[in-house]
């Protein structure tokens, strides 16, 4: 209990607020967007989640296939192992998928929207602040996670005698791409929620795309795989976290090709929760 | 607006005669009606009706097409099961509408705060849990079984230019009906997870978690652990029915399998429902 | 009837309710008072089933709710009005509830009627006021004919003619010796519409009286008194002990501490002539402002208050009866209400 002994006039107990300082600007709206992310439980568990799955599923998986392997050294030097060393990444990706859903659904299931919009009516600002905010946040867990699961990646293999580091062939940019193609799979899911407003439904429909597609082209004729395969959004995103460009049908992607049609799904998915975000009541 | 003008209504007949506890028969009125009420259930089992058999045509009639041309070991992989190869892209898929669908059935009760009602409603919580289940259960399963044969029957008429899949020939038929069965116990199965994560984005996490990845990933643990982890994982254990082969990794037959994921979807219902008594609403 | 028995609600190192006991008798309307964060919705929650009482009993008619037959056809409830599936209609929300307790199907178009839902009836309920949804909460609660009505903040949010609709079905239905459990902040509404109170602070049980009893007991006696000869009147209310504050009026003051025969005898005795005596009544408000004060859960600043000059020592404790409230005040009279010193009011302790 606390005794409040200045009663003066109405609010004059409270410091006085610096006058105005012209329209609510996109500063101020990156602010809020930064603090509504961090202060909810949800997105903080999301986030720590997709770290741990992630980093622990790779140590698990280098672990296992390092001490099984039959290979040589040599056999074992021509393989991807810095793509294998970030396995985790298939789990994280959609933990990402999640997180990139929840940051504009959540609004959506509590209501909060209409809060927001009033706070900020231009929705552009909402959108584009609460955009940067996942993209900067994703990126970073992003590349915790890559780095991460390499370095940790690196000392299995080398106690079967493969030598792997950053400055080994195509290693640095594997490994910084594993961090963004997390962000993009943030991205895309961000702009499907944004469309359908939905926290199910939009965890479906990127799991859908992450996932389930590259199973359904799995099952096809060969020829039509080769085709169909490369611009699959996990096949295409996958180049940038490889060292290896050719796959085993056909003719993949480079890194920044592939990735670039990667960003593609992501920014179709964008512009179409832009017009929805933008033009739907909230 | 309000009728203000007659205050009392009339009381109802038979009120105060005790009839009995709220009969089970009564909670499974009510929660079919929660589930045919709301778009959720209807997105979800479209996804599973449209795209199962969307693919037991699609993936027979490229096989079709591509039948001369293929190689003979692509060949004798189809022929080997042809039924896998007719049903196991769509029920692959057909699979995520029933565990969404079964996760929010149990898990938008919270998300919504309808749960309070519906413990208000039947405070044995336990029936309402059983109830749930039931209905929920035997949907997914008549849906299932009917959406498996058709499929089944769409892919055989698409094979039919280049083989014959005879329904009755060897472990066919268990496979087509496993199908349906799998999806109905996948169906609880997720319910139960909805109901132990009550929180809709966590459990379709956990369960898609599950279903996509951890299901495979879990081989590459080494040694004999590995083996008995990948094969008694659930939806794996359960997927053996579906199959009339199964890998070196694989310890199970298909209805041991089918068992151990039975087995599974018990333990974690009798979990949930003490969870469900001891905590609050 | 509800028996609440020596009822404890612990959440971690904070506790909700605290060994609190009452009963809710049936025919009269029960009002249940008490700041935020007293322990209400817990009490009303551990009532229902909803919670598990850490320890202690809540009864129903002599059952915990949890083994009612048929619950609904015992006890109504509105807790959270918002509490639906958003994508469901209002026809369709009252039908599972309907069907759990066998009540038949028409009955849910006559709660929907009764609540003036019906043109709504088939809409997702998403798209509701909360007015709204608080009048499909309410018919929620009717749906099985209950012998027995919780209601937490049922006025919440309806409209003027909504809030005299609710008091007229609560009284229509206490008369008919239903027993209603009503919670409210809004205290001039409870004074009109409850018979009898039960207060909780902090988890405990402050009261549990008739309302009038509440304000008699939780009021200080003050009497308005105007006379040509007030100094001479001051001095001999001085005499006795008795505080006297301005009343905002010129030439009458409050005299508090007494009573009018009292101060009539005093007059009388000193042949003081006396234009006004007039006892005067504080309002449930005042009454439940007092107690909670006492009682300190959560302290507020009086906003628009002037710091006045004999503001009572922080942390000491100040008679209510030592300040009349502005309220006691005639509407209209110049400044009435502005420049009151009402020092129990700045802050609690």
């Amino acid at each position: 209990m606390s005794t409040i002994t200045d009663t003066r006039s109405t609010l004059t107990g409270l410091t006085p607020l610096p006058p105005a300082s012209g329209r609510a600007g996109f500063g101020g709206a990156l602010r809020s967007e930064w603090t509504k992310i961090r202060s909810v439980k949800s997105t903080v568990w999301t986030l720590a989640a997709a770290i741990i799955i992630s980093v622990g599923i790779s140590t698990l998986g280098n672990w296992g296939q390092a001490s099984h392997t039959s290979l040589s050294a040599a056999d074992l030097a021509r393989r991807d192992l810095v793509q294998r060393s970030m396995f985790g990444i298939m789990l994280g990706q959609l933990v990402m998928v999640v997180f990139g859903a929840l940051a504009i659904t959540s609004e959506y299931a509590t209501g909060m929207v209409r809060t927001s919009l009033t706070a900020q009516p231009r929705r552009l600002h909402v959108y584009f602040a609460k955009l940067v905010i996942v993209t900067v946040i994703a990126f970073v867990v992003g590349e915790i996670i890559s780095f991460a699961s390499f370095l940790i990646g690196t000392h299995f293999w080398a106690t079967k005698g493969v030598d792997l580091s950053l400055s080994s062939h195509g290693a640095l940019q594997a490994v910084i791409g594993g961090g963004l193609y997390l962000d993009g799979a943030a991205l895309l899911a961000f702009g499907v929620g944004a469309a359908l407003r939905h926290t199910a439904g939009t965890i479906t429909v990127g799991v859908f795309l992450l996932f389930v597609v590259s199973i359904i082209v799995n099952f096809m004729p060969d020829s039509w795989q080769a085709d169909i395969d490369k611009y699959l959004p996990a096949n295409a995103g996958g180049q940038v976290w490889a060292t290896q460009h050719t796959a085993d049908v056909g003719t993949a992607f480079g890194a920044w090709a592939g990735f670039a049609v990667y960003i593609c799904y992501a920014v179709i998915a964008l512009l179409a929760g832009l017009l929805v975000f933008k033009r739907k009541d909230a | 607006m309000a009728a203000t003008e007659s205050v009392t209504i009339n009381t109802l007949p038979g009120n105060g005669a005790g009839s009995g506890h709220a009969h089970f028969g009564r909670l499974l009125v009510a929660e079919w009606t929660k589930l045919r009420s709301v778009r959720s259930t209807y997105w979800s089992l479209i996804t599973v009706v449209l795209a199962f058999p969307f693919f037991s045509w699609l993936i027979p009639f490229l096989i079709a097409h591509n039948w001369n041309q293929a190689d003979p070991g692509s060949r004798a992989q189809v022929l080997q099961d042809p039924v896998s190869t007719i049903i196991g892209v769509g029920i692959d898929l057909g699979q995520f509408g029933i565990a969404v669908l079964g996760v929010l059935v149990m898990a938008s009760e919270y998300s919504t705060g309808m749960i309070r009602s519906t413990v208000l409603a039947s405070p044995r919580r336990v029936r309402m849990l059983a109830a749930k289940s039931v209905v929920f259960t035997l949907l997914a399963l008549v849906i299932g079984e009917i959406v498996s044969f058709v499929a089944f029957f769409i892919g055989q008429l698409t094979f039919k230019s280049v083989l014959t899949v005879n329904l009755g020939a060897g472990t066919n038929l268990r496979e087509v009906v496993g199908a349906g069965l799998y999806l109905g116990m996948l169906a609880l199965f997720s319910m139960v997870i909805g109901a132990l994560i009550r929180h809709p984005a966590g459990a379709i996490t956990g369960v898609v978690l599950l279903l996509l990845v951890i299901s495979n990933i879990i081989q590459l643990i080494p040694g004999a652990a590995g083996k008995y982890l990948y094969s008694y994982e659930p939806t794996n254990a359960g997927a053996a029915i579906l199959t009339n082969h199964t890998s070196d990794k694989f310890l199970l037959t298909a209805w041991e399998g089918y068992a151990v994921f039975a087995g599974w979807t018990a333990l974690l219902w009798v979990l949930a429902a003490w969870l469900l008594v001891r905590r609050d609403a | 009837m509800i028996e609440v028995r020596d009822l404890v609600k612990r959440y971690g190192a904070t506790t909700a309710v605290d060994h609190l006991s009452f009963t809710v008798q049936p025919g009269r309307i029960t009002g249940f008072l008490g700041p935020n964060g007293a322990g209400k919705s817990t009490t009303m929650r551990l009532i229902l089933g909803l919670d598990r009482p850490t320890s202690g009993s809540a009864l129903i008619e002599g059952k915990p709710y949890r083994d009612l037959p048929d619950p609904l056809r015992h006890v109504g409830a509105l807790l959270e009005a918002r509490a639906v599936h958003g994508g469901r209609t209002a026809f369709n929300h009252l039908l599972y509830l309907a069907q759990t307790q066998g009540v038949p199907k028409r009955r849910v178009q006559q709660v929907l009627e009764l609540v003036g839902l019906q043109p709504v009836a088939n809409k997702r309920t998403k798209g509701f006021s909360l007015g709204m949804s608080q009048r499909l909460g309410i018919a929620a609660a009717l749906l099985a004919d209950p012998r027995i009505l919780i209601l937490d903040e049922p006025v919440n949010g309806l409209d003027p003619e909504g809030i005299v609709w609710i008091r007229d079905l609560m009284k229509a239905l206490a008369a008919e010796g239903r027993t209603i459990l009503v919670s409210s902040h809004l205290m001039n509404e409870m004074a009109v519409t409850a018979d009898h109170l039960v207060v909780v602070g902090r988890g405990r049980l402050q009261a549990d009286m008739p309302v009038a009893q509440f304000i008699a007991q939780f009021s200080g006696s003050a009497v308005l008194v105007r006379s040509p000869q007030l100094e001479t009147l001051r001095a001999a209310v001085a005499e006795k002990g008795w505080q006297c504050t301005p009343s905002g009026q010129e030439g009458a003051v409050v005299v508090t501490g007494t009573t009018a025969p009292e101060l009539g005898e005093l007059a009388a005795a000193r042949g003081l002539v006396l234009h006004e005596l007039t006892p005067q009544r504080a309002s449930l408000e005042e009454a439940f402002m007092e107690l909670t004060r006492e009682v300190g859960q959560f302290a507020h600043r009086a906003p628009g208050q002037p710091e006045p000059a004999d503001a009572p020592v922080p942390g000491q404790y100040a008679p209510p009866s030592g300040q009349p409230d502005a309220g006691f005040t005639a509407p209209g009279a110049p400044g009435a209400g502005a420049g009151q010193p009402r020092g129990g009011n700045d802050g609690g302790h």
